[in-house]
């Protein structure tokens, strides 16, 4: 029959956060327009970056003596400098901002789990160290890991990724380890230990669900974050490199076209701003919505 | 309340009634509150959670959230103003000034960033405009008053590095700082260990004669109102259901939900008989029974009376002795009967 | 307060240690050859008699505990070699850097942590107001354009533009630059130098002034329904008098503590600003070596921006140990 394992884990259910709360944070987030219309952006972003490529022009195609005319009815964003349809161009630069953000969201997320989770749970030593290495790495400004490991790899998407991924589960594994600091001397986790139930049934039953809110948060406003991120690392060179259309790239190369060709400057820079409003929108939503303490 | 002329009432309550609106409806936290704090005494308002007490002792003050809460009538005569009528300005004397407030927790209710003494010193140098250093001085004095050793070095100290008890003691010299006619104590050992939960109530009598105020408490522990409490008011649903002198409500409790209370609470002095607690559960406020709100858990209610739909008015049982129960005299006197 | 400064440098001194390793660490023990990048330039494939003499000068051929015992030393005695480009002194080049970036760098958090706290305070005090959702949105809004679309589109604005188009002299300002380089008291400037001062200290300060806002808004609202706000009432201050000396005093210890973790993004910031605003600080030349591959001047820039970086953080850290006394006794090692 039920052994007394399951018997004291399911009296500790009650005693547990009700997970009826996913109900109530879905209805309040879906009441929050500013929320729901980042929630709108999100998705059309995402459907432009998915299924844009296949529908538009060769983003690497240049037109001979087409250059830096304005927007008409072959080229909706119209062209730049060297003849390409920026139209493509930045359809494509959703694709590859998009497609880093969450790859590196994903990544830096688990890490940051782990990590977070590791340190808040043993404490001590373990904690030591690790919160030691986050401190080391918050050290360093991104572009010059970045680069350093462009000159490893090769310039393209891998020095992005794993650069951003170094960095940014920093933050992740804090707010997890504060939120395991703060479960684990709660009465009912203390008494889970106590009564023997095992680690990992007590971490992922009882611990995890106190860190979903605030890592909810995080993921939404980080995917915003790797975004902006890898544009200023292709603005500086040690991002993705030409002829890719990444929309970092874009903007770093129009400026000196501006008086020109504004347009260089403008379309990419508003696919960013539309796209990272989106997910700070997604994220302002969930902090309200989860927020179970009330009313801020 | 009519009946005694008594010219040293410092603060009558009359037919208070408080509500909040809340999400799920308007929730009736006090439903028609009389009574009489007198000069000196120590007046003790006794009920459950939920039974109104600490909201009434905020609205003394003012404290409530003005949205959600609500009220709805009667008047808070402090002297001859009434304080429900005063303005910002006036309210702000009598806090502190006149009627001061200690709460449950005082770790909490210190601010954890100022010195204790800066925070005592805060009373003074507001309601009396002293100057810093002499507010420091007064503060030392208050802190010896109360029974803190080393006031001197105390004084520069933070809320963090005092211990439960000692803290206590802080809020309470804080809280006379200004000689204060009244002092409300809301649950102010709940917090504490029971050991330091004597130490306390000792210093607030102390205190009490020292500086001549009365003390109103707010408890929802009998043996803290056997121990200090000169009159008590026993509240249940928002409505006070006894009140008297402790001896009158203790002894010759002449309200069912008294009753309850007494038979539920185990006897220090080894005299003791079965113990009862009271069956059911407290009512939600927003839904009160109709009548009385006690009867579902009545064990005198009789089937067929007023019980279910009439609201029992407070009745006089003996001189000074007040039971809200359609039944009183028959309900004191099985009760005798039982002791016996 | 003293045992608490001294436990905090010593855990300063334990992550630049790791910071500073860790700089050598990617850029001479990570595979790649450091000669072969310098010796590159913009050329994927430098000469190899170039690549050589490169290694030899640098003594990149030496173990690689032996460069980094050359390294560390370095470091202390605060050589760091010769440009790779120029053959100047990297420490000449730290010396000529740094006070322009100091100069930024301090008046973007002063403009950060003053209009953050001041906006926070405020739209805590209104809140629900049209007001208050406004600045909601216009903040999430300007968070979201990039650093350096921000400094491309003010310069063009105040700069190109008011230029063009005949704005009044003191709205027009100067595109790029540090101009006169007129300071008293080393961060103030001189009327001139103000107005080549205040273009790149906005971009650089908005970048986080508006999550300064925010975070103040929300812990002023949670302050507000503290015990010991509610005990303030009951003594009788006034609403003014309780914001000032009870909520706010308690609500700035986290914003302040914020403040200070930001700084690492302020940096990186910066280091986009400079470059925008031609800026003469370290981050403009971090990026010149970058494109130069010009591996001393990186790095030696780089373990500057590190300990800078270390400091602030001890001064926040200070300063948080002023702000909450709670925290000046217990021996806390994490953070």
């Amino acid at each position: 029959m039920t052994s007394p394992t399951n018997a004291a884990d399911s009296l500790l259910e009650v005693a547990a956060p009700s997970r009826s709360l996913r109900s109530d944070a879905w209805r309040r987030f879906r009441t929050n327009k500013l929320a729901m219309f980042g929630l709108f952006l999100v998705v059309l972003l995402m459907l432009i970056g998915i299924f844009g490529p296949y529908l538009v022009q060769d983003p690497q195609a240049q037109e001979r003596l087409l250059f830096k005319t304005g927007p008409d009815a072959t080229h909706w964003f119209g062209t730049d400098q060297v003849g390409r349809d920026v139209f493509a161009r930045v359809v494509h630069g959703i694709r590859l901002s998009l497609f880093i953000g969450f790859l590196v969201t994903l990544l830096e997320t688990t890490v940051g789990i782990a990590l977070g989770a590791i340190a808040g749970w043993y404490g001590g030593w373990t904690d030591g160290v690790i919160m030691r290495i986050v401190d080391v790495l918050l050290a360093l400004p991104y572009v010059l890991i970045a680069f350093a490991l462009a000159a490893v790899f090769g310039y393209g998407v891998l020095p992005v990724v794993v650069t951003l991924v170094i960095t940014s589960w920093l933050t992740t594994a804090r707010v997890v380890r504060a939120g395991f600091l703060q479960a684990k001397v709660f009465d009912y986790v203390e008494a889970a230990r106590a009564i023997g139930v095992p680690t990992r049934r007590i971490i992922v039953r009882h611990m995890l669900p106190n860190i979903i809110q605030p890592v909810l948060v995080l993921i939404a406003v980080g995917i915003g974050g790797a975004v902006l991120a890898e544009s200023a690392l292709s603005f500086l060179g040690v991002g993705v490199q030409e002829p890719t259309a990444s929309l970092g790239l874009m903007i770093a190369r129009s400026r000196s076209f501006f008086a020109d060709a504004p347009g260089l400057l403008f379309f990419p820079g508003a696919a960013i701003v539309i796209t990272v409003l989106g997910f700070l929108l997604i994220g302002d939503g969930l902090r309200d919505a989860l927020d179970v303490r009330g009313d801020v | 309340m009519s009946g005694d002329i008594n010219k040293d009432v410092l603060l009558s309550i009359e037919d208070l009634a408080i509500s909040f609106d809340t999400e799920d409806g308007e929730v009736r936290a006090v439903n028609g509150v009389s009574f009489e704090v007198r000069a000196g005494e120590v007046f003790a308002v006794v009920g459950e959670s939920g039974s109104g007490k600490s909201v009434t002792a905020m609205s003394i003050l003012g404290l409530l959230p003005a949205p959600p809460a609500r009220i709805r009538g009667g008047r808070i005569m402090w002297g001859t103003e009434n304080l429900l009528d005063a303005t910002d300005h006036r309210m702000r004397e009598v806090r502190g000034g006149e009627i001061a407030m200690i709460f449950q927790d005082p770790l909490t209710a210190l601010n954890p960033v100022h010195t204790i003494g800066r925070q005592i010193g805060e009373m003074v140098r507001l309601h009396r405009g002293m100057s810093q250093q002499a507010a420091k001085q007064h503060a030392i004095e208050m802190l010896g008053l109360v029974g803190i050793p080393q006031p001197a070095q105390r004084v520069d100290m933070y809320p963090h590095e005092f211990s439960g008890g000692m803290r206590q003691r802080a809020m309470i010299a804080m809280a006379i700082a200004c000689r204060p006619r009244l002092l409300i104590a809301d649950e102010p050992t709940t917090a504490l260990d029971v050991t330091v939960q004597a130490q306390v109530l000792e210093v607030l009598i102390g205190i009490k004669d020292e500086i001549d105020s009365a003390i109103m408490l707010i408890t929802h522990d009998l043996g803290v109102v056997a121990g200090i409490a000169d009159r008590v008011m026993v509240m249940y649903a928002g409505r006070p259901v006894e009140t008297g002198t402790v001896d009158q409500v203790f002894d010759r409790s002449s309200h069912p939900y008294t009753i309850g209370l007494m038979d539920s609470v185990p006897a220090v002095d080894g005299e003791q008989g079965e113990l009862r607690p009271i069956g059911g559960q407290p009512p939600s406020m927003l839904r009160l029974p109709a009548g009385c709100s006690f009867h579902p858990r009545c064990r005198f209610m009789h089937l067929a009376s007023d019980c279910q739909s009439v609201v029992p008015s407070l009745d006089q049982v003996e001189p000074g002795h007040f039971a809200a129960c359609h039944y009183s005299t028959e309900v004191s006197l099985t009760r005798t009967a039982e002791r016996a | 307060m003293l045992a608490f400064t001294v436990r905090r440098l010593f855990s300063l001194l334990v992550v630049i240690w790791g910071a500073v390793t860790l700089v050598f660490y990617l850029y001479y023990a990570l595979p790649g050859d450091p000669a072969e990048i310098m010796a590159g330039g913009n050329n994927r494939n430098p000469d190899p008699a170039v690549v050589a003499n490169i290694g030899a000068k640098y003594g990149l051929d030496d173990p690689i505990i032996v460069q980094y015992g050359r390294y560390m030393w370095g470091v202390v005695t605060w050589d760091f070699g010769e440009s790779f480009k120029d053959g100047k002194p990297v420490t000449d080049i730290i010396a000529e850097r740094t006070p322009a970036s100091l100069r930024l760098a301090t008046w973007a958090m002063a403009l950060e942590a003053s209009l953050g706290i001041f906006l926070g305070v405020l739209s805590a005090k209104r809140k629900g107001s049209l007001a208050d959702s406004a600045t909601t949105i216009g903040a999430a809004v300007v968070s979201a354009v990039p650093v350096f679309v921000l400094a491309f589109l003010f310069q063009q604005v105040t700069g190109v533009y008011a230029n063009t188009h005949d704005w009044p002299s003191w709205a027009r300002l100067p595109v790029q630059g540090i101009g006169p380089n007129q300071w008293y008291l080393f961060v103030v400037p001189s009327v001139e130098q103000f107005r080549y001062l205040i273009q790149p200290a906005i971009v650089l300060a908005t970048v986080s002034t508006v999550v300064v806002a925010r975070l103040q808004r929300t812990t002023m609202l949670e302050t507000q329904k503290s015990d010991f706000v509610r005990t303030a009432r009951a003594k009788g201050l006034s609403e003014g008098q309780i914001t000032r000396r009870h909520t706010l005093r308690n609500a700035l210890i986290p914003v302040v503590t914020f403040i200070g973790i930001d700084f690492g993004t302020l940096i990186t910031a910066a280091i986009l600003t400079e470059t925008v605003f031609n800026w003469p600080g370290l981050g403009s030349r971090l990026v010149t070596a970058l494109d130069g591959r010009d591996l001393p001047v990186l790095v030696g820039l780089t373990t500057v921006v590190v300990l800078i970086y270390g400091l602030v953080n001890l001064a926040v850290d200070l300063s948080y140990g002023w702000l909450d006394p709670r925290v000046r006794q217990s021996s806390r090692g994490a953070s």
